[in-house]
C-alpha cells in the first residue's frame, strides 16, 4: 500500500514536472511564433518596398530599351515568382500568403497585365504584413474584452468592439444577434420556408435576372466559383425568397453581393436571408433598391457635392480627366462596399454597419479617395484595392487607390489606360486645406457639414435624379439613433 | 511631355443583362477573357488609345448595367456619348427582340448624329444560336447601322467592331478634326465640344488637357 502511495506521489510529481516543462515549451513556442510573425511581417514590408522600388525604377526608365531595362524586367519576373519558389524551399509552414483568404476570396487578383500583377502583389504583401502585426498585437486584449462582455447587449463597449472587428470565430454568432435585433418584428416562424415555397410555385419576374447573376457573384471567391459548391444554390433560394418578401423591390442587381457576404459569414441560408432583409428594409433608406433607385441616385449627388466642397482639387482633377465620379462610387453604398474593400476590412466594416447602421460607412468615401499617407493607421496603408472585382475590372483595380509616396506628380507612370490612379497622388495633399487634413486623418464628417453641403443649391450636375433636392432634405435631415424602424437616412 | 492623343471621345455599350458587354470591353482593352465577370452595377468604364487614319484616338468606353432599373441611371450618360454599341446575344432571342427598345431609348436620349453599331455577341456558341446572322443584318439595315457578329471568347471581330465605330465617329466629326493634324500640339476633346454646358464640376482649367 505504502509502496503504491510513494509511487503515486512520485508519478504525480513527475506529471507536475512534465506539465511545467510543457508549459515552458509552449510559452517558448508562442514567443518564437510571435517573433516569426513579426519577422515575416517585416519581410513582407521589405519585399513590398522592394517591389514598389522596382516599379518606380521601371517607370523612371520608361521605354528605353537598354540592358538595364532588360535586367529590371527579369528582376520583376523573379519577384513575381518568388512565392512559388519560397514555398518549395521552406518545409516549415509559416503563414504564407495563401491563394485564398479565410472567407474564400482570392488574395492576389489574377491580372494578366504585368504592371497590375506587381501592384496586386505589393498590396497583398502590405495587407499580409499588417495582418500579421495586428494579429499579434491585438488578439489577446481583444479576446479578453470579448470574454468580459459576456451576453450580447447594446453597450458602448460592444460598439467599440464591433468597430475593431469581430474575430472570425465570434462573427457568425454576433451577426445573428445583430440581425435578429433588427428584424425581430418581421420574423415570424416558418416565414422563410413559406416564401421559399411561394417562390417555387409562382415565379417572380425577377427570377430570370437572379439566375443570370448567380454565376456572376464574387467571381474571385472560391465558394462561388467552385462547381461543386452549394453556395450558388443557397444564394438562389435566398434571393428568390427575398423577391417575395419584398415584391416591390423584387431583385436589384447588387443584392446578390449583399446576400453572398451574409452567406459567407453565416453559412446557412435562412440567416443570410434575414441579414438581407435587415439591410434592405431596416438599415438602408427606403427606395435604395427600388425600381427607380431614387435614394441611391440622391446619395451620389450628395457625395459629389460633399467631395466637391471637401476635396476640390481632386474633383477638378477628375473633371480634367473627364471621369465621372459616379462610375467609381455608385456601388459603394449600394452594395455596402462589397466590391470595393478587401475582405478583412470589408467584414470589419460590416460588423459596425450591422450594429450602428449607415453611420460607419458614411465616413468611408473620403477615406477611399484620399488614401492615407501615414503608416500608423488602424488599417492597411493601401486600403481600398479590391480583389473582389473581376480580374481586369477597372474601377478598383490596384492602381486606383494606390498611394504614391513622393515623386513627380505630373508623370505618374500609371498604366496608360488607367487614368484614375493619378488622382490619388500625394501631391494632391501636399498643402492640404484644413478639411483635407481632417479627411486624411479619417475623422468622419460632421452632420452639420454634410447638411450644409446638401442644403446648398443642387449643382448643375449631369442628369441627376429628378427632385433630388427635395429628397436630399429628407435623407440628410434624418437623425436619431440607429435601430429597427429608427433613423434610416444615409446621412443621419 | 509628348502628346498622348489627338482626340478623345466616349463610346457606350448597351444591351440586355448578360449579353456580354463587359466581356467585349475586357477583350478589347486588355485582351482578356473570363467566362464569368461580376455583374456590372451602374456604369463602369475603361480607356484605350488607338490610331485610326494617323489620328491618335483616346476612347473612354462606358460599360453599363443591363438590368432595367439601372436604365434610369445609364440613360443619363447617353447624351454624352459619341458612339453607341447596341449588343445582343445570338443565343438569346429575347435580347435580340429588345434591341428595338434600346434603339428607341437611344433615339430619345442620345444626341443627334450619335453613331451606332449593332453587335451580335457570343458568336462562338453556334449550337445555342437562336438568332440567325441574317436577322442581325436585317435589323442593322433597318436602322442604318453597321453590324458585326462578335465573340469575346474567341476574339472574333472585337478589334474590328471597335475600330469601325471609332472610324464612324471620326467621320461624323470630320469638320472639328480637320484642324487636328495641323495643330499638332493641341488635342481635341470631342467629348468636351459636344457635351455639357452643364458639367457636374465647375469650370475646368482648359489650358491643361493632357493628364496621361
Amino acid at each position: 500500500m505504502e509502496a503504491y502511495q510513494t509511487q503515486n506521489r512520485f508519478l504525480n510529481s513527475e506529471i507536475h514536472q512534465v506539465t511545467k516543462i510543457w508549459r515552458k515549451v509552449a510559452e517558448k513556442e508562442r514567443t518564437l511564433l510571435m517573433k516569426c510573425a513579426y519577422l515575416q511581417a517585416k519581410n513582407c514590408q521589405v519585399e513590398s518596398k522592394y517591389l514598389a522600388g522596382l516599379r518606380r525604377l521601371q517607370e523612371a526608365m520608361g521605354n528605353q530599351g537598354s540592358e538595364c531595362a532588360e535586367l529590371l524586367r527579369q528582376l520583376i519576373q523573379e519577384a513575381l515568382q518568388w512565392e512559388a519558389s519560397e514555398a518549395s524551399a521552406d518545409n516549415v509552414e509559416l503563414s504564407p500568403i495563401s491563394e485564398y483568404d479565410e472567407y474564400g476570396f482570392q488574395t492576389v487578383p489574377s491580372y494578366e497585365v504585368e504592371d497590375l500583377k506587381l501592384l496586386a502583389k505589393i498590396q497583398a504583401l502590405e495587407v499580409h504584413s499588417h495582418h500579421l502585426l495586428a494579429h499579434e498585437a491585438m488578439e489577446r486584449p481583444l479576446r479578453e474584452r470579448w470574454a468580459a462582455l459576456g451576453e450580447l447587449a447594446p453597450s458602448v463597449e460592444l460598439k467599440q468592439l464591433l468597430r475593431m472587428g469581430v474575430s472570425r470565430e465570434h462573427r457568425p454568432r454576433v451577426w445573428r444577434w445583430l440581425i435578429h435585433r433588427r428584424v425581430q418584428h418581421l420574423q415570424a416562424p416558418g416565414r422563410y420556408q413559406e416564401l421559399l415555397s411561394r417562390s417555387q410555385t409562382c415565379k417572380h419576374p425577377a427570377a430570370r435576372q437572379i439566375e443570370l447573376d448567380l454565376n456572376r457573384t464574387f467571381t474571385n471567391n472560391k465558394h462561388f466559383t467552385c462547381p461543386t459548391s452549394s453556395f450558388p444554390d443557397k444564394l438562389r433560394r435566398v434571393l428568390l425568397a427575398f423577391s417575395w418578401q419584398n415584391p416591390s423591390i423584387g431583385y436589384c442587381q447588387g443584392l446578390n453581393r449583399l446576400a453572398a457576404i451574409a452567406l459567407l459569414v453565416l453559412g446557412e441560408e435562412e440567416s443570410a436571408f434575414w441579414c438581407l432583409v435587415a439591410i434592405v428594409e431596416t438599415i438602408m433608406p427606403a427606395d435604395y433598391y427600388s425600381k427607380t433607385l431614387t435614394a441611391s441616385q440622391v446619395d451620389q449627388r450628395v457625395l459629389q457635392d460633399l467631395l466637391s466642397e471637401k476635396l476640390p482639387r481632386l474633383m477638378a482633377h477628375l473633371g480634367q480627366l473627364r471621369v465621372d465620379l459616379s462610375f467609381i462610387t455608385f456601388n459603394w453604398f449600394l452594395v455596402v462596399f462589397a466590391d470595393s474593400l478587401i475582405s478583412n476590412i470589408l467584414f470589419q466594416v460590416w460588423d459596425a454597419f450591422l450594429y450602428e447602421g449607415t453611420k460607419p460607412i458614411q465616413g468611408l468615401p473620403p477615406w477611399c479617395v484620399c488614401s492615407p499617407s501615414g503608416d500608423n493607421l488602424p488599417w492597411p496603408p493601401i486600403p481600398f484595392l479590391s480583389p473582389h472585382l473581376a480580374p481586369g475590372g477597372v474601377p478598383l483595380c490596384p492602381g486606383h487607390f494606390q498611394v504614391h509616396r513622393g515623386g513627380d506628380p505630373e508623370v505618374t507612370g500609371q498604366p496608360r489606360d488607367l487614368p484614375v490612379p493619378a488622382l490619388l497622388h500625394q501631391d494632391h495633399f501636399q498643402q492640404p486645406e484644413a478639411d483635407e487634413h481632417r479627411l486624411q486623418r479619417h475623422e468622419p464628417l460632421s452632420y452639420e457639414t454634410a447638411a450644409a453641403v446638401a442644403s446648398g443649391p443642387p449643382g448643375a450636375a449631369g442628369g441627376g435624379a429628378a427632385g433630388a433636392g427635395a429628397v436630399q432634405g429628407r435623407v440628410l435631415g434624418d437623425s436619431g439613433s440607429p435601430g429597427p424602424g429608427g433613423a434610416r437616412g444615409l446621412h443621419q | 511631355m509628348a502628346k498622348q492623343y489627338d482626340v478623345l471621345f466616349r463610346l457606350l455599350l448597351i444591351g440586355d443583362s448578360g449579353v456580354g458587354k463587359t466581356c467585349l470591353l475586357c477583350r478589347f482593352t486588355d485582351n482578356e477573357f473570363h467566362s464569368s465577370h461580376i455583374s456590372t452595377i451602374g456604369v463602369d468604364f475603361k480607356m484605350k488609345t488607338i490610331e485610326v487614319d494617323g489620328i491618335k484616338v483616346r476612347i473612354q468606353i462606358w460599360d453599363t448595367a443591363g438590368q432595367e432599373r439601372y436604365q434610369t441611371i445609364t440613360k443619363q450618360y447617353y447624351r454624352r456619348a459619341q458612339g453607341i454599341f447596341l449588343v445582343y446575344d445570338i443565343s438569346s432571342e429575347r435580347s435580340y427582340q429588345h434591341i428595338m427598345k434600346w434603339v428607341s431609348d437611344v433615339d430619345e436620349y442620345a444626341p443627334e448624329g450619335v453613331q451606332k453599331i449593332l453587335i451580335g455577341n457570343k458568336a462562338d456558341e453556334e449550337q445555342k444560336r437562336q438568332v440567325g446572322r441574317e436577322q442581325g443584318q436585317q435589323l442593322a439595315k433597318e436602322y442604318g447601322m453597321d453590324f458585326y457578329e462578335t465573340s469575346a471568347c474567341t476574339n472574333l471581330n472585337i478589334k474590328e467592331s471597335f475600330t469601325r465605330l471609332t472610324e464612324l465617329v471620326l467621320q461624323a466629326h470630320r469638320k472639328e478634326l480637320d484642324g487636328v493634324r495641323t495643330r499638332a500640339s493641341k488635342e481635341l476633346a470631342l467629348a468636351e465640344l459636344e457635351e455639357d454646358e452643364s458639367r457636374p464640376e465647375g469650370p475646368v482649367n482648359s489650358s491643361k488637357t493632357c493628364w496621361c
